[in-house]
């Protein structure tokens, strides 16, 4: 079973790990990582087994204008230890960041994911998101490969009665074009 | 980088061109449009330092330096100016000459709430709190908004952390700190969670845990809304420290009873228990037990507590949770230090571990859980541990080499669990060398046999059979430790680069690798590029 509780500075130390945050702490730096600590601490919640062993993580902030019925919960990062997979613990952490975008008054909650990894993709239409838009160049390639696409997958929160923000867009879209 | 100001409109268009050879990288053409610039307007203080920024950016730090000097000693009270002085001692990695340039800039216009604030920022970047704390002050009482107040508050915690003497934490800044607080309070001003969250945070580096208490399941508790239970985390932790056994133990029983999987709250509930046990504490007969509800005082309530939430586990459809079943080998091994003969009621460890490994032994969790316990069976069932387990391990027939093989990768990691667990038993180390030998034998044939399930795997993904390979690569290192062979550790490096091969980015065995290597004095760069 886990403890779930707030990510703290001292958890960078930990994470060998999992390994999937040894790349993102490659690709983005610390800073990136403090910058959401400061700024949505509540979204940063870590998973630690009774052995002490950190299982996974997740990462997240909330924006978008709330006139515009925009306002929702985002998930930046989520990645569980290959020791601890299949344990449900990506579904129970997506659950509290949903919670919390609830209380925060989201309309919905998005994410992007690489159009190729098919794992992913069904695991989060398995807790409900779907294909909002595509997203086209997404993911730049740092060594040389074509840049990849992202979807842009949605959940509706209770706030969006009906259900307007996760209605497709039919037409792919650019990184520029997103707010 | 844009420039939004103050400054008349007519610099705003003659700077533009520049910050946009700036953001593109062309500094060569920034500092030459510079110099055009500076030529008609030679007191265009900004167009100077976006020179030195580009000076700067080309490698030229002195001429930058000298040049953005000259503009300082001027004291500029321009926005432009400021702003990009400000960037450009951030990437000569001079912050302190910020708090130069704002310092100056905030006597000669006192009442800018914006120099005031960059003024703060500038002395955050040094981490020099006193000066933040009076910093965040005169802010206030220039705008009174409430964040200046705190910025000023949390200044002094600041300083209470990084104080030599915690004397002086404890009986100056600290206490400071509260006052200012408990000012807002009076006065209704209290707004913001985060208020709320930096006043919990004095009260408890005051030690004062009684009053943070009152304070979280008061009225200005109810404003910790952004984290999940952060309310009851607080409280509990407020607990603790207090040692108020009975709201620990209603809190923890009522926390399970919402999410049986939380660990924390397992350990919270029995150490509670136990702690009211040994204080012979009983709760009141008609009155509630405490604010917190129902507390259990006895080994019995413990135990009926554990089958309960066993039992609930076991009638669902869906996937069951670890958390109970771990909290059951967790009281009988609390009960086993304690010398209570009680914990025969939850049962035979040896059976209960064979059930948990029965419903998640096909899992990697298993062995981490399991491995917890281990010491709760004597030595002389290790061995019929491990047979028992391998029963529960559906393999296919037995062919030519001897094996039988798993159909699929959960009987797979079914089986690798129980490798492993003989391992952690010590069983492979009572192994002669011969036994060793065929141990690795039968190891390697899971390992290839295992391959074929992680042919569609990305490079990025481990195998499912990646384990076998490792522990192979153990125990040759266990047979070159014991015998002195180099052979052992030839054919471990071997393995452990075919390993490799099939799994790129395992890090275990790069880092063993890396180990062995050393051991042998090859010191050579071992490439790990992923």
């Amino acid at each position: 079973m886990t403890t779930l509780r707030a990510f703290t500075c001292d958890d960078l130390f930990k994470f060998n790990n999992i390994q999937a945050v040894l790349n993102f702490l490659l690709q983005y730096g610390i800073p990136f990582y403090l910058q959401y600590l400061a700024h949505w601490p509540e979204y940063f919640i870590v998973a630690e087994a009774p052995g002490g062993e950190l299982m996974g993580y997740i990462m997240g902030k909330a924006e978008g204008s709330v006139a515009r019925e925009e306002w929702h919960g985002h998930v930046t990062a989520l990645s569980v230890a290959p020791e601890f997979r299949r344990l449900g613990l990506a579904a129970k952490l997506m659950e509290m960041l949903e919670e919390i975008s609830e209380r925060k008054g989201g309309f919905f909650v998005d994410l992007f994911v690489r159009v190729s990894n098919q794992v992913a993709v069904n695991m989060y239409k398995q807790l409900g998101y779907s294909v909002y838009r595509t997203v086209i160049e997404y993911y730049s390639a740092s060594n040389g490969e074509p840049d990849e696409d992202a979807y842009d997958m949605r959940k509706a929160l209770s706030s969006d009665t009906e259900k307007k923000s996760i209605v497709p867009i039919p037409h792919p879209v650019r990184p520029e074009d997103i707010e | 980088m844009a420039a939004r100001g103050h400054v008349q409109d007519p610099n705003d268009r003659r700077l533009r061109p520049i910050y946009d050879y700036l953001d593109n990288g062309n500094n060569k053409m920034a500092i030459q449009q510079a110099d055009k610039l500076l030529k008609k307007h030679k007191d265009l203080h900004c167009a100077k330092v976006l020179k030195a920024i580009g000076l700067q950016r080309t490698g030229k730090q002195d001429e930058a330096f000298s040049l953005a000097q000259e503009v300082a000693t001027l004291e500029p009270t321009d926005d432009n100016s400021l702003q990009a002085l400000t960037i450009l001692y951030r990437e000569m990695h001079r912050p302190e000459l910020v708090t130069k340039l704002y310092e100056a800039a905030v006597k000669k216009v006192p009442l800018s709430e914006e120099y005031h604030s960059h003024l703060f920022m500038a002395y955050a970047r040094v981490g020099e709190y006193k000066k933040m704390q009076q910093a965040g002050m005169a802010l206030y009482k220039t705008v009174p908004k409430n964040p200046y107040y705190f910025w000023s508050v949390m200044s002094l915690v600041m300083q209470a952390i990084s104080a030599q003497d915690d004397k002086l934490a404890q009986t100056m800044f600290l206490p400071l700190a509260e006052r200012m607080v408990e000012k807002m309070v009076k006065e209704g001003k209290i707004e913001a969670e985060a208020e709320v969250q930096l006043y919990f945070m004095i009260l408890e580096r005051l030690g004062k845990y009684v009053e943070a208490l009152d304070m979280v399941r008061g009225p200005l508790g109810e404003k910790l809304t952004s984290e999940l239970q952060s309310r009851e985390n607080k409280c509990m932790m407020m607990y603790q420290r207090l040692q108020l056994w009975p709201e620990c133990n209603a809190l923890s029983y009522k926390l399970l009873l919402k999410n049986p999987d939380e660990w924390q709250f397992y350990l919270s509930y029995f150490d509670s228990l136990f702690h009211l046990m040994d204080k012979s504490w009983s709760p009141p007969n008609e009155e509630e037990h405490c604010v917190e509800g129902p507390v259990q005082t006895t080994v019995a309530e413990a135990v009926k507590f554990v089958v309960d939430r066993m039992e609930e586990e076991d009638k669902k459809d869906s996937r069951p949770l670890r958390g109970p079943y771990m909290a059951c080998l967790e009281l009988i091994h609390r009960l086993r230090q304690r010398g209570c003969p009680d914990e025969e009621e939850l049962g035979d460890p040896l059976e209960l571990m064979l059930q948990f490994f029965g419903k998640f032994g096909d899992k990697p969790s298993c062995i981490t859980d399991l491995k917890i316990y281990l010491h709760l069976l004597p030595p002389e069932q290790h061995t019929q541990f491990k047979n028992r387990l391998g029963d529960l391990v559906p393999l296919g027939e037995v062919g030519e080499d001897g094996f039988g093989f798993p159909g699929d990768t959960k009987v797979l990691q079914r089986h690798l669990c129980v490798c492993q667990l003989s391992r952690v038993l010590g069983l492979q180390h009572t192994l002669d060398t011969e036994g060793k030998l065929c141990l690795i034998t039968e190891l390697k044939a899971h390992y290839h046999y295992g391959l074929q399930f992680g042919k569609s795997c990305l490079k990025t993904e481990l195998q499912f059979s990646d384990t076998y390979c490792l522990m192979v690569a153990h125990v040759y290192i266990d047979l070159w430790t014991e015998t002195g062979d180099e052979n052992m550790l030839w054919q471990c490096l071997g393995v452990l680069e075919e390993g490799l091969s099939y799994s790129p980015s395992n890090a275990q065995f790069k880092l063993l690798l890396l180990l062995l290597f050393c051991r042998l004095g090859a010191f050579h760069t071992y490439s790990t590029t992923p």
